[in-house]
């Protein structure tokens, strides 16, 4: 806004001299101007051409046409008129006269027509003159006709007087017959003068005939008929005259009117020969106007299409450099402003735009990156964000929000209301350190005002740490924070670092114990060996022994705590083995008590001690029946899940779950469930049964959780890593001392000076020879000196080397010499003191002499097989 | 009725006879033995008519030789001249008129007319009412022989043209037979109908030159009398188209020498006879001056086909 502002200022809209506008409406003013005129003159000369046209149309062309047809008519007429002169037979003449009187009512009906009636006002006498003699020629005619047929009748009764006086003969004189064939001449006489000279030579032939003669040869009526005769001649002679007249007059006649209509036309004619002169005048002078209006609008248009095609290539220049604007290219230019009109300002004007939304887009670009960053910020954190304005409306959230509140998406957007949401919720505030008070709506005025955080529960269990920070304009933003995982691990954690604690202390106590009783008991047997002693004493011997082996027992249950008991892994069907459990299971569990197995787990196998998982899943059941007094139901269920990093190796693994239904236990009791000697049952256990599941289960490299809530039962989840392969079968355990070959040559190494003599003991019973070494250099002399048949060797021989460092000096030097190493130390420890240790096969103190003789007969079959 | 309208016209007469005796007793008493007769014509060109009126002269002389001069007058074929001649006889107190009409419905007023005033009519040739005896050719008849004749000439396939004359019933009863025969016909066109010629040879010129201009060919003509037929050949020759034939009906001498020319396109005429007619209408004429009603009161007389065949034992009028 600020930079139009100064760009007006700049560039102020004012037409100046010289400016497009000024010249363009200048340059179209005229051209319309022209324009106008052109149209105007062009109007009024077609208007004009028009009129006269029209006048041609409606005067000139039917004048000229009646005119010539009247007096083509009234040629007709006297072209006519000779027919009906001619005419021999009435139904003839009736038919010309009536076509000579239709031609004449058509004459007369054009004469009486107004476009005639300037010429006809001079033809009307003649026209009815010429009426008159055509009527009177048809009148002559009809007459004539008459006549002749009349005289006809007259020479036919002349006709048959002449036959009768002829027939009379000689009665009759040669003059009747004479007379009347003259009379019969006159019918044919040419001219009046013919018809007189007949008529007295008529009379003088029948003058002859006198008295008697006349009377009967009917001379009176021939006389008559003769008469009549000449009469008749005279007047179609007369009537012949008269017809010759009136053709004449009639020719005459339609000669005046065709005169007259020639002079009409002529003047019509010459009329129009004028006006077309004056349409073309009136052409002439339009085109000349048109041509010289024309000739100036295309001068004032080159000028203007010259003046509008610079400015157009200004302008299109300015169009380029913002066309590349708009395609993000910074640096075109619009070229250089000439002169002082719009476009050079609107260059000018452009150059200052360009820079502006350069820098406004720069401005633009970078907002955007950061709107996009903290978008990309706020939508990736693992925090929930909320953002209510002061009234409360959601202004915005991320994904995270929905999900760590439980929201449905749905229900929430912009614009809701905090106290909508909340009601949605629910939120059990528990009011942090720095925040007493704890309604919610206490902390929502509250935390509009200043930061707050606080942790709150949900209904679902999750854990919330809600850190609120007013904003400047008001309302506020508020981070959630899921603590439901941190608190788990947090306990997890504490529980693991008591039981590892526990484990270490029980471990280190049960190991330096062990040792002793093996002393003892090694002492105890050799002992109840001497023949000797005396009953009594032997009785004593016998507590005594049978006083160290419980010792030993709880030893090994301490150690099987702390993961030291040795174990003997095998590939274990989890569903198969606990079938076969279910009759201990029924039997232990009591028969108030309902057992329900699910074999989910498909045949999976895990590589486990079986007697230990059988003691494992006994134990449970033995806890669950004591939950259980008044009888339940306990469940076994197995499935494959996938179990992470809760086993070792981490991935698939196999989940034993055993649930009952008793009376369950509180969090105080359900967090010490594992621990030794932690125990509910007051009078009976030892303490010891879960925390021996406990060390079994992770030595197995499994995990151990129990979910339990007073009143509810129990529910214990084993998972232990699924066997990707199942092993080759380990070899069958030794079962006795005898299958030890008698007489071998054995070189036990051992540093400690009480448990030495004792094994040199065992291994004489099984009737070996012993050579005994304390350490590491004493064994490699022993060995350099002697040729044995096995080496059983401590791992831990004092400063000057390990059993590990015997063994593979042996494995280099006496290929093919069984080496068995022993250890009284726990996987663990051992592992963490002797690099290699793991992969070698560790004979665990303390141990029978029976395991003894095993492990040293394995040895020797691995040696020879090998 | 019809004796109120015999007696009326019967007091008239007695009237004009008193009133012609009152004006000259010499002249009424010398003409009053005589009938006046009068023979009105249609036309006196054509020869029919005038043998009609010469053999109804002769045979009336024959019959009774005291009786006055016959006047003999011709229409020219005009209807409306005809009709003023039939007039004309009412004022000259004529006793019996002989009348060939040339149009019946024009004259049938003055024969009515006449007859009121007690004058007698015999109508020749051609019908007309009121008259007391109607002498005529049986026109269908003849008629249908020409058209016959000329039908089998063309063996019943061609294209014909009908030359027409006035409009009296011998022409109407003409036509009709005519069409009989060609009704008959299918193969036969009519491709012209004229209008009337006439009964004249100049009529039958003019005609056929207007008919054989707008078709170009024809094969037979009917022509409706002999005068219209040798005017229809002599239109022909001229025009040099002779390819067809013509009958028609008189049996005219002038057809008969043409008959007999072997060029001649006219190859038919079926025959009256005038001369018979003029008899019959002199006997009848005679007996109505006695004041006795004719035996029949229309008499049909039966034509003759003539052709070249027969024309050599054609008696002829």
């Amino acid at each position: 806004m600020a930079v139009a502002s100064d760009n007006a200022g700049r560039f102020p809209l004012r037409i100046r001299r010289g400016s497009l506008r000024r010249r363009w409406l200048v340059a179209i003013t005229i051209l319309g101007g022209a324009t106008a005129l052109l149209a105007a003159a062009g109007v009024v000369a077609l208007r004009d051409t028009g009129r006269q046209l029209a006048s041609y149309n409606e005067q000139v062309l039917p004048d000229v046409a009646k005119s010539l047809e009247l007096a083509e008519r009234v040629s007709h007429l006297a072209a006519t008129a000779p027919y009906v002169a001619e005419a021999a037979i009435a139904s003839k003449l009736n038919q010309e006269s009536a076509e000579l009187k239709k031609l004449q009512a058509e004459v007369g009906r054009q004469a009486g027509s107004p476009s005639l009636r300037a010429q006809t006002s001079d033809l009307s006498p003649v026209l009815s003159a010429l009426q008159t003699s055509i009527d009177e020629l048809i009148r002559v005619k009809r007459e004539d006709l008459f006549l002749r047929e009349d005289l006809r009748a007259q020479l036919f009764v002349l006709d048959e007087l002449r036959a009768r006086a002829h027939a009379a003969r000689p009665a009759c004189p040669a003059s009747i017959e004479l007379a009347s064939r003259t009379a019969q001449l006159a019918a044919g006489a040419l001219g009046t003068a013919e018809v007189d000279q007949l008529r007295d030579e008529f009379a003088a032939s029948l003058g002859t005939v006198r008295g008697p003669d006349a009377g009967r040869c009917e001379a009176e009526r021939l006389s008559a008929a003769a008469t009549a005769i000449f009469g008749l001649r005279r007047s179609v002679l007369a009537q012949e005259d008269r017809k010759a007249y009136l053709l004449a007059y009639t020719r005459v006649l339609s000669d005046s009117v065709t005169a007259s209509a020639n002079r009409h036309v002529a003047r019509i004619e010459r009329e129009l020969s004028e006006r077309q002169a004056a349409i073309q005048l009136a052409i002439r002078t339009g085109t000349t106007g048109i041509a010289i209006v024309s000739a100036i609008a295309l001068v004032v248009l080159l000028g203007t299409a010259f003046v509008v095609r610079r400015s157009l290539a200004q302008l299109d220049s300015v169009t380029r450099a913002m066309t590349s604007l708009a395609a993000r290219d910074a640096h075109g230019g619009a070229g250089e402003a000439a002169g002082h009109d719009e476009v050079a300002q609107l260059i000018a004007a452009f150059d200052v735009f360009r820079d502006n939304a350069l820098a406004m887009r720069g401005m633009a670009a970078s907002l955007s990156e950061q709107t996009r960053l903290l978008e990309t910020v706020f939508d990736s954190i693992n925090d929930g964000l909320s953002v209510f304005d002061r009234d409360h409306r959601l202004v915005a959230w991320n994904p995270r929000y929905l999900e760590l509140l439980e929201l449905p998406a749905s229900a929430v957007r912009a614009g809701s209301r905090l106290e909508d949401i909340q009601a949605l919720v629910r939120l059990e505030v528990k009011p942090a350190a720095d925040a007493p008070g704890s309604a919610i709506g206490e902390w929502n005025a509250r935390r509009a005002r200043s930061p707050h955080s606080l942790e709150a529960t949900l209904g679902s269990g999750r854990i919330l740490s809600l850190r609120s920070q007013p904003m400047p304009d008001g309302g506020f933003v508020t981070l959630y924070g899921d603590l439901t995982e941190r608190r788990a691990v947090d306990a997890q954690l504490r529980q693991s670092q008591k039981m590892e604690v526990l484990g270490q202390l029980t471990g280190g106590v049960a190991h330096d114990f062990n040792n002793l009783l093996a002393a003892i008991m090694s002492n105890l047997q050799l002992l109840e060996a001497e023949a000797s002693l005396s009953p009594a004493v032997q009785r004593i011997v016998g507590r005594a022994a049978k006083a160290s082996e419980r010792a030993a027992s709880l030893t090994r249950r301490m150690l099987a705590f702390a993961r030291r008991q040795p174990l003997r892994p095998e590939a274990v069907d989890v569903d198969a083995a606990i079938a076969e459990l279910r009759d201990l299971v029924k039997h232990s569990a009591g028969h108030a008590i309902r057992i329900e197995m699910s074999h989910g787990a498909g045949g999976a196998l895990v590589s486990i001690d079986r007697g230990q998982l059988e003691n494992a899943l006994l134990n449970l059941t033995l806890n669950a029946g004591a939950a259980m007094p008044h009888g339940g139901e306990l469940r076994f269920v197995t499935r494959v899940v996938d179990a992470g990093e809760r086993v070792h190796p981490a991935g698939m693994a196999v989940e034993i779950e055993v649930s009952d239904t008793g009376v369950g236990m509180s969090d105080a009791v359900r967090e010490r469930i594992f621990e030794p000697f932690f125990t509910t049952k007051r009078s009976e256990g030892s303490g010891l049964g879960l925390s021996i599941v406990y060390g079994f289960v992770k030595q197995s490299g499994g995990d151990v959780r129990v979910a339990s809530r007073p009143g509810a039962g129990t529910r214990f989840t084993i998972v232990l890593p699924v066997l990707a392969q199942a092993p080759a079968r380990a070899p069958a355990p030794a079962s006795a001392a005898s299958q030890v070959p008698p007489g071998l040559r054995i070189l036990l190494v051992e540093d400690d000076d009480d448990v030495r003599p004792a094994l040199e003991d065992v291994l004489a019973r099984l009737e070996a020879e012993v050579l005994a070494a304390r350490s590491l250099p004493e064994a490699v002399e022993a060995l350099q000196a002697h040729a044995v048949d096995l080496v059983l060797s401590d791992v831990g021989l004092g400063p000057q080397g390990d059993g590990l460092a015997l063994r593979a000096w042996v494995l280099e030097h006496c290929p093919g010499t069984p080496v068995v190493v022993m250890s009284g130390l726990p996987s663990d420890l051992l592992a963490q003191r002797y690099e290699g240790s793991t992969r070698v096969p560790i004979l665990r103190k303390p141990f029978t002499a029976d395991e003894l003789a095993a492990a040293i007969s394995a040895a020797l079959e691995a040696a020879s097989d090998a | 009725m019809s004796s109120r309208r015999v007696l009326q016209p019967a007091r008239r007469g007695l009237f004009a006879a008193a009133l012609l005796a009152a004006l000259g007793a010499r002249a009424a008493a010398r003409r009053a033995p005589a009938h006046r007769i009068a023979i009105l014509l249609s036309d006196l060109r054509n020869p029919f008519f005038a043998t009609i009126a010469r053999s109804f002269e002769q045979r009336l002389r024959a019959l009774d030789p005291g009786d006055g001069p016959l006047d003999v007058l011709s229409a020219g074929f005009d209807p409306e001249r005809q009709a003023q001649q039939l007039a004309a006889q009412l004022r000259a107190a004529v006793d019996l008129v002989v009348v060939t009409p040339i149009d019946a419905r024009s004259l049938g007023p003055h024969v009515a007319e006449v007859r009121r005033a007690g004058m007698r009519v015999i109508a020749v040739d051609s019908r007309v009412e009121g008259a007391d005896l109607v002498i005529t050719t049986d026109n269908a008849a003849a008629a249908e022989m020409a058209c016959d004749e000329l039908v089998a000439q063309l063996h019943g396939q061609g294209r014909i043209a009908i030359v027409d004359g006035p409009p009296n019933s011998a022409d109407i009863d003409r036509l009709q037979g005519c069409d009989r025969v060609l009704r008959r016909h299918p193969g036969i066109a009519v491709v012209a109908r004229t209008s009337n010629a006439g009964g004249s040879r100049e009529g039958g010129l003019e005609r056929m030159v207007a008919v054989m201009a707008a078709n170009p060919r024809i094969d037979g003509v009917f022509a409706i009398n002999d005068l219209t037929a040798l005017g229809v050949e002599q239109a022909a020759r001229e025009a040099g188209r002779d390819e067809m034939i013509v009958t028609s009906v008189d049996g005219s001498p002038a057809v008969v020498e043409r008959l007999k020319d072997a060029r001649s396109l006219i190859a038919a005429s079926a025959s009256q006879d005038p001369a018979r007619m003029g008899v019959l209408a002199a006997q009848g004429a005679a007996a109505l001056l006695r004041g006795e009603a004719p035996a029949r009161p229309q008499l049909l007389l039966k034509p003759t086909l003539v052709t070249r065949a027969n024309v050599a034992r054609y008696r002829g009028w």
